[in-house]
């Protein structure tokens, strides 16, 4: 992409790690030793960033349009609660399963709605989303129903780190996973893959025209999305030892593209800005006004929305465009 | 193609004449296309032989790009067979036809308008190559794309718009693009739809 991206992906693009790409995980390090006391809201944090991630994959460089990747996330938690709690506590294989499963039904649902597009698609994913609700709503001997999975028991990580009240151990394992998939995501948003994917969000005619399996791109996209979203959702439940109706909602669905719609959509950076900036801007206007605090995060997405477009990231691009301009 | 009451195929450049199976390098036979009531391709006997090239000619609304678009796949024909060097492609998708040797560009450009010119010509190169399905290194590393997408850049002229972002370029040089793209596949068979449309005579 050239031009209206940040990051250089395409056929003349750069592979190489830039040092402003460090920035993310020097705050996540700054986090831990300077902030101890954030470090339960730095773990959701890192779990939302995987999220919009795995929705960046699909919807900022496939240009699949949801409002149901909460059902990928949800399926996770869950698949990650009743494997703990059934199977076996050990968090790295509970990753893995719930990883796996989410990757299954996304690749089962994925098959049959991304034969459709726009408002049907939009549909689709919806309707998806709301029959896993309902699953884990109704079947109660094995979601908990309306109380979700409590007290999910977690082993230590590899047999020798075991989850701290503080949170530090926590925070490190998401910080690890995060970094893990994010460089999967940057990896494949590069490739060859990565630009015939962003071909299908351009122009899908010309990618049939040129002999490109258009849905079967899709579809990978999809499913390693899926996979992520599904990834995450079972840092939440290892982290908080605990799943509930919440992480299956439309409403977490929103506020995940709101997420990065804010940071910057296709921009793998815009994912880790957006949930940053929302969670952090939730939590201080919920302080200061318990009552009203959605009325600030509207305002704020309005603002980016009308004026910042390409988000809080595509903002600073032109503001840099800008200096850089003024300087020559 | 031909409405009832015109010659049948008439106005094509070569015309079947009970060839022999696979003497042509695209071929219709009998090929219809109904909209409804509407008879817009009426029985075409059709031929290309290999290394030829033909126009295609017919007043607007005459059903040109109709007829390209069931030769690619776009629109499936009311009946008929379509050969494609004597293989039966007609229930085929168009990315299976493309991959037997069938290229085409549109009448109307249909680029990837936010992708750079290079990126443009480098998918469809990717894509003969087989490249474009791997994901686990990055894209500038496959140089044999690179260099194949800038070597048609540089013969009509667009090597220094390579990093241009083809929204950017000018309409004659985006037609141009357009045709890059489908030289990039190395057809056998290549359908040029109104190559030189809207392009002012001074580009």
């Amino acid at each position: 992409m050239t031009g209206s991206t940040a990051t250089a992906i395409g056929y003349a693009g750069s592979a190489r790690l830039r040092w402003l790409e460090l920035a993310p995980w020097l705050v996540a390090a700054a986090l831990y030793f300077f902030a101890p006391t954030y470090l339960p809201l730095g773990s959701y944090i890192l779990i939302m960033i995987l999220f919009a991630l795995s929705l960046d994959l699909i919807l900022g460089y496939g240009g699949i349009v949801t409002l149901g990747h909460s059902a990928y996330f949800g399926f996770g938690a869950y698949v990650a609660g009743v494997f703990a709690i059934r199977m076996s506590g050990d968090p790295l294989l509970g990753l893995a399963v719930a990883a796996i499963a989410a990757g299954l039904l996304g690749l089962a649902t994925g098959a049959v709605i991304l034969r459709t597009h726009g408002l049907a698609l939009l549909m689709l994913t919806l309707a998806i989303t709301s029959i896993l609700f309902e699953v884990a709503n109704k079947w109660t001997t094995v979601t908990g129903g309306t109380d979700g999975l409590h007290s999910v028991p977690i082993q230590p990580i590899l047999g020798m780190f075991r989850f701290d009240m503080f949170g530090k151990v926590a925070f490190l394992y998401c910080l690890v996973v995060v970094a893990a998939c994010w460089w999967l995501v940057r990896t494949i948003v590069r490739s060859p893959f990565g630009v015939a994917l962003a071909g299908t969000r351009e122009n899908d005619v010309r990618m049939h025209a040129i002999g490109a399996p258009v849905y079967r791109r899709r579809l990978a996209a999809y499913t390693i999305s899926t996979s992520l979203a599904g990834t995450a959702g079972a840092l939440l439940t290892q982290t908080t030892q605990f799943a509930g109706l919440s992480v299956l909602g439309v409403e977490l669905s929103g506020e995940i593209l709101v997420m990065l719609v804010l940071g910057g959509v296709r921009r793998i950076y815009g994912a880790f800005v957006g949930p940053g900036v929302y969670i952090a801007a939730k939590d201080y206007l919920a302080q200061q006004s318990p009552e009203y605090w959605y009325l600030g995060i509207g305002i704020l997405l309005i603002f980016i929305v009308m004026f910042a477009r390409g988000g809080i990231l595509g903002l600073l691009d032109r503001a840099l465009a800008r200096l850089k301009k003024a300087r020559a | 193609m031909s409405p009832p009451g015109r010659p049948k195929g008439e106005s094509l450049g070569a015309q079947r004449q009970g060839s022999p199976m696979g003497r042509f390098a695209l071929e219709t036979r009998g090929l219809c296309k109904n909209f409804g009531g509407l008879t817009v391709a009426a029985n075409i006997e059709f031929g290309l032989e290999p290394g030829a090239r033909h126009a295609l000619i017919g007043p607007n609304g005459a059903g040109k790009t109709t007829f390209v678009n069931m030769l690619t796949g776009r629109l499936a024909p009311s009946s008929g067979t379509i050969l494609l060097g004597g293989e039966d492609v007609t229930g085929l998708a168009p990315e299976a036809r493309v991959k037997r040797g069938l290229g085409r560009t549109f009448q109307i450009n249909t680029l990837f308008r936010d992708m750079s010119v290079l990126d443009n010509v480098a998918l469809g190169v990717a894509e003969r190559l087989g490249i474009a399905g791997r994901m686990w290194r990055a894209a500038s590393a496959y140089r044999e794309v690179r260099d194949e997408a800038m070597e048609l850049l540089a013969r009509l002229g667009l090597a220094d718009d390579a990093g241009v972002r083809v929204l950017d370029l000018p309409y004659g040089k985006q037609r141009l693009v357009e045709i890059l793209i489908a030289l990039g596949l190395k057809p056998k068979v290549l359908l040029l739809d109104e190559p030189a449309a809207g392009v002012p005579s001074l580009e």
